[in-house]
């Protein structure tokens, strides 16, 4: 086995290095937030932090979103594979967002990454990547899901220096901000983000002045080696087999449902996954670059088998990847991809559930596994100024093996934080109307799915654009161990009026009158175990908080109308 | 002669310390803490502290409890209902709508301390500055109070949004309630915390009012132990902001006491600090599960204003201690890859680690110590604790010398590496990543096994000094004898730094200021010894982080102006590396502290050595860091240690509460106050 080489390193030295190297991804990650303008990466902490060896290897990471770990993989390498090591120099950094030129996953996460030096030696690298609210697509915030191909995506980057030791790249900035929306906004952030490299660049070099680059070359090599050995001790775990798990997600209005599917064959302490028979490259956006696909990966093997195998190039050396050429898993120039998040969330969903197979009663029902992200924007009144407003809805996670699954949290590859209606009123206008959880939208259960989440948002005073992704407006997700399926996801103008009217999952450029409200409903997660199995004092629990209606229950677990609470 | 006492309830012993405010003398008393009824053990305290110290001549008293964080962690508080505005109810729960670990799909959310039947709505709604978009519909509200009273709810939280811009909402509702329940314990977010964000001021009001009815029943049970003990001062309790209250006064916050036990600590390293003239001190209290540090700059604490505690937001302002899970219980364990880890898992009291043979077979820190002999083998508190030390080297072989293949003694010292590196992570991140330089800063080392890591600390961050106070293991319960009057007020005022909106920022610090003054005149403050401090969180058009600024006192002119906008650019580099000149600057929340101080004991008196070496009492062999190899080292009594006696490293200093590790090359010596000051050789 390769992972099994003799290392010379002492372990415990090894243990203080790592945590060491680990500090320096969480110093540069505080840094980053602090520092950022926008509120995505600020309040929202739509951003990660990664320290790189001078090969390219990730050897430590403070990620607040799994999905970034995709855009960290492959930067480093793009950018080494654009200027050859012995063209960096001292002070250089790097801005790239491309997925097919710049190892990114998705134009708005930009990346940026500094070269470290070592007595005028290359050692390493910083990187970090932040969401931009807006990259310049044609549908502003560029996720849409119906967007055609990249071009229609924004400000497309392969990696391009935007700092030397003189400073800033004015021309190279100028280019990138004349293609932006809100170019202040742009500009401070991706000053954060050069800012946030600059302290990790300061950290690694006390680190280097402490061991040497020769030991810590060393001890980069055994701190991979211990990941992929524990790595593959949590394979091990699994019994040998083949197992699989499918589902279909909803692709643009007029497409046929899109089949995502996985099989993990675990021989010993080998894991290959194979994604043969997951549906052809969509028209829309939400194809999966491979660095995203990856990225899910590793979150839902971690998540799956050992959740505190550290995030570094070991862990991706005990998994085998498979995907075809022709697939919606594997996307090629030009095909879109802002939305891929929806397409990474069926993956991780997928991933667990193939893996629930083996380990029975260890693993919860399928989560929501939509990512509903949603932009607002236009010109506020009160200003005069354009403004784009970004947000991800959380949703129901999957009940669990022994306990009820989540409400309104975030699941798998993305952990962003809501931005506070008060905040957003001020900074935006536009008015937070309802934010709740939907009454039975979790999967009924022994172990009921977590519920859904409703966010009304009513437009103030202007003409607003939306556009948006989701998924699992159509198909639930389903239970577990007999289990049900979760409530479907939705958003609709105007609920409850005569002008009513349902948006379809993926969809941009939708025109807002002043005074309208969009309703952004979220799907619920999936039940476990049959809901016959329910406890009592469950039951009565949700029926007197009013999570599950009276109807419900009498229907789902044959309530008698004497143990129904009070319905609040 | 007047006397101040300071009472603190820990976990296990109910500590009572006491001085002398003349002539500085202190003595300590502990009591075994009584769950059941905390004020029990504090009654037994005072009486067997009545036979040191004459209680009629206690002159001032202050109790820091953890009787509402327990309360807390517990979920033992009040039966709670909650009004709040139409669509939001769900908010308590949905927080940030983050799941609490990014991998572990079986982590749990804390529960809401509400249940959502009791959390109510009403229709009405207020705009972000202020205006009325919808009025409170008066009727829903009195059928929504109906059927909490009916519910027999004990305590009310009220939290509408944007609140902190117009309150006028929120104060009918609680006159409301008030009227229509007069022994319910209600509290509006405008009258604790008047500050923008709404889950982050809806979840301290609700802790708020979680905690109220049982706080106050406790504080009648000690006010009337206190006075049933012939004690006539009036008590204060300690808050979270490192300062304490009158009693009364924490009737209404009890929220404000739950971070008051690492604040207490906080207090007592600002006090040392400022009364050893360093401007810039480090303080870590390491005690059984966890380790917590903070900050100290020109005496004071550093102060923060997010906190979570059992997974609860409570937005108050408070001293920023950042509390990690490294403690002498703190088990070490090999992971599937073969890398040590040390902690967040602790042994706890029971079993305990190893050595303490109550069944604990999972190394921890503590065994790591013993199996290096830096604490001695007959046992913690002058043998009162026997351990075990076969048990300890046992469980450190089996469990990480064994699958580590090294040593005994190279995995014991590899732990005690790891919890350096552990603690110094958690001082980077608020030294280093905010723009500080540890190395400009001297380390305050408390808490039983802060002593023993401090110097090793210490010359990993090239902290030149260490501070090893008198009492290390009573540390914390100092601060109670130490701090002043204190009281925060925050409000949300968002505005440019612009002259235009000067009269507005100096009229919404006038009113502050008025809240203030009027605190301190009630608590009989004398002029002379109040002090106003004012700070204004500020911030760059379109961010929605704030930085603190300090606001001169005195009358707000246009300079003065001009001077907050400069210091905002400056403190933006500081913090952040970079400022961006020319751009606009709003402030956002305008904030006052109050501090009144009161009579603290002057320092103590220290043993005169007539006798130098005294203090030396045995030998014992111990595996030194560097060296890595057992040498026979002087073992010393820190009671026989005089002031101004000098200790060369490799040595071991036990006392009663501690023991502190002297490594070779470095030396204490003993200050005018009795605190150990270690250096290393060839520094200073």
């Amino acid at each position: 086995m390769k992972g099994n080489r003799r290392e010379k390193t002492d372990p415990i030295t090894l243990a203080v290095i790592s945590s060491g190297l680990i500090a320096i991804a969480e110093e540069m990650g505080e840094a980053l937030v602090r520092s950022a303008f926008s509120p995505n990466i600020k309040e929202r902490r739509d951003c990660s932090t990664a320290v790189f060896d001078s090969q390219g290897r990730l050897i430590a990471q403070a990620e607040h979103i799994p999905l970034h770990l995709g855009s960290l993989l492959g930067v480093v390498e793009a950018v080494l594979k654009h200027f050859p090591p012995d063209t960096l120099r001292s002070g250089d950094a790097f801005v790239a967002n491309d997925p097919y030129l710049g190892g990114g996953t998705h134009l708005p996460d930009v990346t940026v990454v500094s070269p470290f030096f070592c007595k005028s030696e290359l050692a390493g690298f910083t990187a970090n990547v932040a969401h931009h609210a807006d990259i310049g697509a044609k549908a502003p915030g560029g996720i849409s899901g119906d967007a055609r191909s990249i071009d229609e995506e924004g400000l497309r980057l392969p990696p391009t220096r935007l700092a030397t030791a003189k400073g800033i790249c004015q021309e190279v900035l100028d280019l990138f901000l004349s293609r932006c929306r809100m170019p202040e906004q742009r500009r401070l952030d991706l000053t954060g983000q050069l800012a946030a490299n600059q302290v990790g660049l300061q950290r690694l070099q006390e680190v280097f002045d402490k061991y040497g680059a020769e030991r810590l070359s060393e001890a980069t090599d055994a701190l991979l080696n211990a990941t992929e050995v524990r790595a593959r001790a949590a394979i091990k775990g699994v019994p040998d087999g083949f197992y699989e798990a499918e589902d279909q997600m909803e692709g643009l209005e007029g497409e046929e449902m899109i089949p995502i599917r996985v099989g993990l064959e675990v021989r010993g302490d080998r894991l290959r996954l194979d994604f043969s028979g997951s549906g052809p490259p969509s028209r829309g956006a939400i194809n999966v670059p491979r660095n995203a696909l990856l990225a899910t990966i590793y979150y839902a093997v971690k998540a799956s088998l050992d959740p505190g195998l550290p995030s570094n190039a070991g862990l991706h050396r005990a998994i085998e990847v498979s995907v075809p050429e022709n697939s919606i898993l594997n996307a090629q120039p030009p095909a879109a991809v802002g939305a891929r998040t929806d397409t990474c969330q069926h993956v991780a969903g997928r991933i667990i559930e193939a893996f629930a197979q083996a380990l029975p009663g260890r693993l919860p029902a399928p989560a929501n596994d939509a990512s509903t992200a949603v932009v607002f924007s236009g010109v506020d009144p009160r200003s005069g100024r354009e403004y784009v407003y970004v947000e991800a809805i959380a949703g129901g996670a999957g009940g669990g093996p022994d306990e009820d699954g989540l409400d309104g949290v975030q699941v798998h590859i993305t952990n962003t934080s809501n931005l506070p209606a008060e905040a957003l009123e001020h900074a935006f206008p536009l008015l937070v109307e309802r934010y709740e959880l939907v009454p039975d939208s979790g999967g009924p259960g022994e172990f009921r799915g977590g519920l859904g989440l409703r966010r009304d948002i009513r437009v103030i005073d202007h003409e607003a654009i939306f556009s948006a992704h989701g998924d699992r407006h159509k198909k639930p997700a389903r239970g577990a161990a007999g289990g049900l399926p979760g409530a479907c996801g939705a958003y609709v103008v105007n609920p409850g009026s005569s002008a009513e009217q349902s948006l379809p999952p993926k969809v941009s450029d939708v025109h807002l009158a002043p005074g309208a409200v969009l309703r952004v409903q979220t799907p619920g997660g999936g039940g476990f175990g049959k809901p016959e199995k329910r406890k009592p004092a469950r039951i009565t629990e949700d029926l007197q908080s009013g999570l599950v209606s009276p109807n419900a229950a009498a229907e789902i677990y044959k309530t008698s109308a004497d143990e129904e609470g009070s319905q609040t | 002669m007047a006397w101040r006492i300071g009472i603190d309830i820990g976990g296990t012993f109910t500590d009572l310390v006491a001085a002398n405010l003349e002539t500085g003398e202190t003595c300590l008393y502990k009591s075994p803490t009584t769950p059941a009824n905390l004020a029990q053990g504090v009654a037994a305290g005072l009486a067997a502290l009545g036979e040191k110290v004459p209680l009629r001549a206690i002159s001032f008293l202050a109790h820091g409890t953890t009787a509402g964080t327990n309360a807390l962690i517990e979920e033992k508080g009040a039966r709670t209902g909650l009004i709040t505005t139409d669509g939001f109810r769900d908010l308590l729960e949905i927080a940030r709508q983050q799941r609490p670990s990014l991998y572990d799909l079986r982590a749990r959310k804390p529960r809401p301390l509400i249940p959502r039947r009791l959390r109510r709505e009403v229709v009405e709604r207020m705009q972000f500055d202020g205006s009325i978009l919808k009025p409170l519909d008066v009727e829903s509200v009195k059928r929504e109070l109906a059927l909490l009273a009916e519910e027999g709810i004990e305590s009310l939280a009220i939290c509408l949004l944007h609140s902190y811009a117009n309150s006028s909402h929120e104060r009918a509702v609680r006159d409301m309630a008030r009227e229509s329940l007069p022994d319910v314990y209600v509290t509006a977010s405008c009258d604790l915390l008047p500050r923008f964000r709404e889950y982050e001021r809806l979840s301290t009001t609700v802790i708020n009012t979680y905690l109220g009815p049982l706080m106050n029943g406790y504080l009648n049970h000690l006010s009337e132990r206190i006075m049933e003990a012939g004690i006539s001062a009036a008590p204060h309790i300690m808050q979270s902001n490192g300062g304490i209250v009158p009693l009364e006064e924490a009737r209404l916050k009890p929220a404000g006491t739950v971070l008051s036990g690492p604040a207490a600590g906080a207090a007592a390293a600002a006090d040392l600090s400022a009364r050893l003239d360093i401007e810039r001190a480090i303080a870590i209290d390491m005690g059984g599960t966890s380790t917590d540090v903070c900050l100290i700059e020109g005496g004071l604490p550093a102060s923060a204003a997010g906190r979570k505690v059992g997974g609860y937001a409570v937005e108050l302002p408070g001293v920023d201690v950042r509390c990690i899970g490294a403690g002498g219980g703190s088990l070490l364990w090999v992971d599937a890859g073969g890398l040590l880890n040390v902690g967040p898992h602790s042994a706890g009291a029971h079993p305990g680690p190893a050595c303490y043979a109550q069944g604990g077979e999972e190394p921890a820190i503590t065994d790591a110590f013993l199996v290096l002999g830096r604490i001695p083998p007959s046992g913690l508190l002058q043998g009162e604790m026997t351990l075990d030390p076969e048990a300890a080297r046992k469980a450190v072989t089996e469990r990480i010398a064994a699958p580590l293949e090294v040593s005994l003694e190279r995995a014991a010292l590899g732990a005690v590496e790891l919890t350096v590196a552990n603690v110094r992570r958690a001082i980077e991140t608020i030294t280093v990543a905010e723009g500080r330089d540890p190395r400009e800063f001297s380390l305050i080392a408390a808490g039983g096994a802060g002593p023993l890591i401090a110097a090793e600390l210490a010359a990993e961050m090239q902290i030149d000094e260490v501070i090893i106070p008198a009492s290390p293991g009573n540390f914390s319960a100092g601060g109670l004898l130490v701090s002043d009057l204190r009281r925060d007020w925050v409000r949300t005022h968002l505005m440019a730094a612009a002259k235009d909106n000067l009269p507005e920022l100096i009229d919404g610090f006038h009113s502050l200021e008025r809240e203030a003054c009027e605190w301190l005149a009630d608590n009989l403050v004398s002029d002379g010894k109040a002090v106003l401090l004012r700070r204004v969180a500020a911030r760059y058009v379109g961010q929605d982080y704030e930085l603190e600024i300090e606001v001169p006192s005195g009358r707000l002119t246009e300079r003065e102006l001009d001077g907050l906008v400069a210091d905002f650019h400056q403190a933006h580099e500081r913090h952040y590396g970079y400022a961006l000149p020319g751009r606009p600057i709003e402030f956002v929340d305008l904030m006052i502290t109050a501090v009144g101080q009161v009579p603290a004991a002057p320092s103590a008196p220290s043993v005169r050595s007539d006798k130098k070496g005294a203090a030396k009492k045995a030998e014992r062999s111990v595996y030194l860091s560097g060296k890595e190899e057992f040498r026979d080292c002087a073992v010393y009594d820190r009671a026989n240690l005089g002031v101004g006696e000098v200790v060369e490293g490799p040595g071991i200093i036990e006392q009663y509460d501690s023991t502190t590790y002297l490594p070779a090359a470095c030396r204490a010596h003993v200050d005018e106050m009795g605190n150990l000051r270690l250096t290393r050789n060839g520094r200073r």
